[in-house]
């Protein structure tokens, strides 16, 4: 057997089984302590349907012989189709994560019909395959115990109920207090911030305020929670699966607290001209007809125009990038409906995801996810040097440090969108022209070609690294 | 508002609280909320999908001609 196997850091924390990268391949140990659990939901068709009712990624059982001895200790060997692009909660918008939020407790009430549970409520454990969300920890599913308490209910607010509320209720988008809090947003702090009008409501009553409540009851006095968890009567199944279906019902009725975003409407309001527009789609649309790029990288995608071009012309999945709540919301919508390989995702470029978690490696950084990948930065590198003050020389490096293949658009001070940017600030911005723009790119790169899209002098450039 | 929330919004809200730094095991705080809400949740859900099912009867019957049913 060829090859090394990389483990996958996110995985280390389940005594149950680790996952491993093997030549592209996804592998998963399933270890003896989950011997027979795993037995269960193989033996009784559970895991097959799950797969077929696409709950589940698509998992098959694999002869450890495959690996020689490599293996040889655990149980079973499993190998599941691997995830286009990994995303994480704090990338996700409020649309998305509700998708994985409700795909998690249908999956639940499933299993729920067939005797078996998810063990926990991790929102990393839901990951998207364009629009559509996947469950991908087979050994998350364990048989259901007569009479048991739904353990991952806390943790199931913190990764889903508590973000979706904070954007629902108070307006605020979840993604960044995630990032800063990968386990989630605790409940006892949700509860806090919520007003008395807010908490006027049974649903936030009993699983944010009184849930809060009881956390902190049981922080306070440890000893006389645990005694009473211990005297308590068993669960039953209808109060189990009633709770399933509330939070379902409740969840799927969340929308969002409308604030308006600078850029949501900016494929609608822009000042392109409609001839610019085709020029664009023009270019975009035979820069994908040429690479064919597996997965192709839309920085400052908007609600996705482009991504969606580029999809009918040549590429096969696009993940797109924006810093606009709203924008990337739309999109989510968007590719949902059109049931696209589009997966739009939350990002700032002048802070993108870290590699953070344990050992700063459990949830990887944009450009150890993005690297290699072919991308297309149309309008948006002014967002990062006139708002954010990044030299244009950073910019391009970065970008060509990511991309193999790329189209760049510039544009010009002279452009409405970059002279309304400047209106209130003071023009520190020397170097930023045409000439320089072009003179860094082509130090990191070669200008396969180069087009004027419009009467202000917008140009975009197509490259490719040196 | 239904005036049983209102009385149990006032009684939570009012419950004595007090924050401690300590954060040790708060899961069990999380099945107390399950057990003290667990019976009213599935009384309630059972409730309104039969309260769905009625509506639905009576709504269906006006729209029989045009929707057939699934």
């Amino acid at each position: 057997m060829s090859g090394e196997t990389k483990d996958e850091p996110s995985s280390f924390r389940d005594n149950f089984g680790n996952v491993y990268y093997y030549n592209g391949r996804v592998i998963r140990t399933v270890n003896s302590i989950a011997k027979k659990n795993y037995e269960f939901i193989r033996d009784s068709q559970i895991l097959s349907k799950s797969i077929h009712d696409k709950y589940l990624v698509n998992t098959v059982q694999l002869d450890k012989k495959e690996f020689g001895d490599k293996f040889s200790k655990t149980a079973y060997l499993l190998e599941s189709d691997l995830i286009p692009h990994i995303s994480y909660p704090y990338e996700w918008s409020f649309e998305q994560l509700k998708v994985a939020a409700l795909h998690h407790l249908k999956f639940q009430l499933f299993l729920f019909s067939q005797d078996a549970i998810l063990r926990d409520a991790s929102a990393y454990n839901i990951q998207f395959i364009g629009s559509e969300p996947i469950f991908i920890d087979v050994l998350s599913i364990r048989k259901y115990i007569d009479g048991e308490y739904w353990l991952a209910y806390g943790q199931f607010c913190k990764n889903f109920l508590n973000p979706l509320l904070l954007r629902a209720v108070k307006g605020v988008p979840h993604n960044d207090w995630f990032r800063g809090s990968l386990e989630g947003i605790e409940t006892i702090e949700l509860n806090r911030l919520l007003s008395i009008k807010d908490k006027i409501s049974w649903k936030v009553l009993s699983h944010v305020v009184l849930q809060a409540r009881l956390i902190q009851k049981a922080i306070n006095n440890p000893k006389v929670v645990s005694k009473k968890v211990k005297r308590l009567k068993k669960f039953s199944k209808n109060s189990y699966k009633g709770i399933l279906l509330q939070l379902f019902n409740w969840i799927e009725n969340l929308s969002l607290k409308k604030n308006k975003t600078i850029w949501q409407d900016y494929s609608k309001t822009n000042t392109y001209k409609l001839e610019e527009f085709e020029k664009k789609k023009e270019i975009v649309n035979q820069f994908v007809y040429k690479i064919k790029p597996q997965i192709l990288i839309d920085l400052g995608c908007n609600t996705g125009e482009f991504s969606i071009e580029s999809l009918k012309n040549g590429a096969n999945y696009v993940v797109g990038y924006d810093f606009d709540h709203n924008a990337i919301n739309e999109a989510f919508k968007l590719s949902k409906l059109k049931k696209l390989n589009f997966l739009p995702l939350f990002f700032d470029a002048s802070n993108p995801s870290p590699n953070q978690g344990w050992m700063q490696e459990e949830r990887k950084g944009f450009n150890e996810r993005n690297k290699g990948r072919a991308l297309i930065a149309l309008a948006f590198e002014h967002h990062l040097a006139i708002a954010k003050n990044i030299p244009l020389e950073a910019i391009i490096k970065w970008i060509t440090n990511l991309a193999p293949f790329g189209l760049i658009e510039f544009v010009p001070k002279e452009d409405e969108t970059v002279k309304t940017m400047l209106e209130n600030r003071e023009d520190i911005f020397d170097s930023y022209n045409q000439i320089n723009f072009e003179k860094v790119l082509s130090n990191k790169a070669k200008i396969i070609m180069k087009e004027n899209i419009s009467g202000s002098e917008r140009f975009i450039y197509e490259f490719k690294t040196l | 508002m239904n005036r049983f929330v209102l009385i149990l919004f006032i009684f939570i809200y009012f419950s004595t609280q007090t924050i401690a730094q300590a954060y040790i095991d708060p899961g069990t705080g999380t099945i107390i909320l399950q057990a003290l809400i667990g019976g009213i949740v599935s009384a309630g859900v059972a409730v309104s999908l039969y309260w769905k099912k009625f509506k639905s009867f009576f709504s269906k019957k006006k729209n029989d001609e045009k929707k057939p049913e699934n």
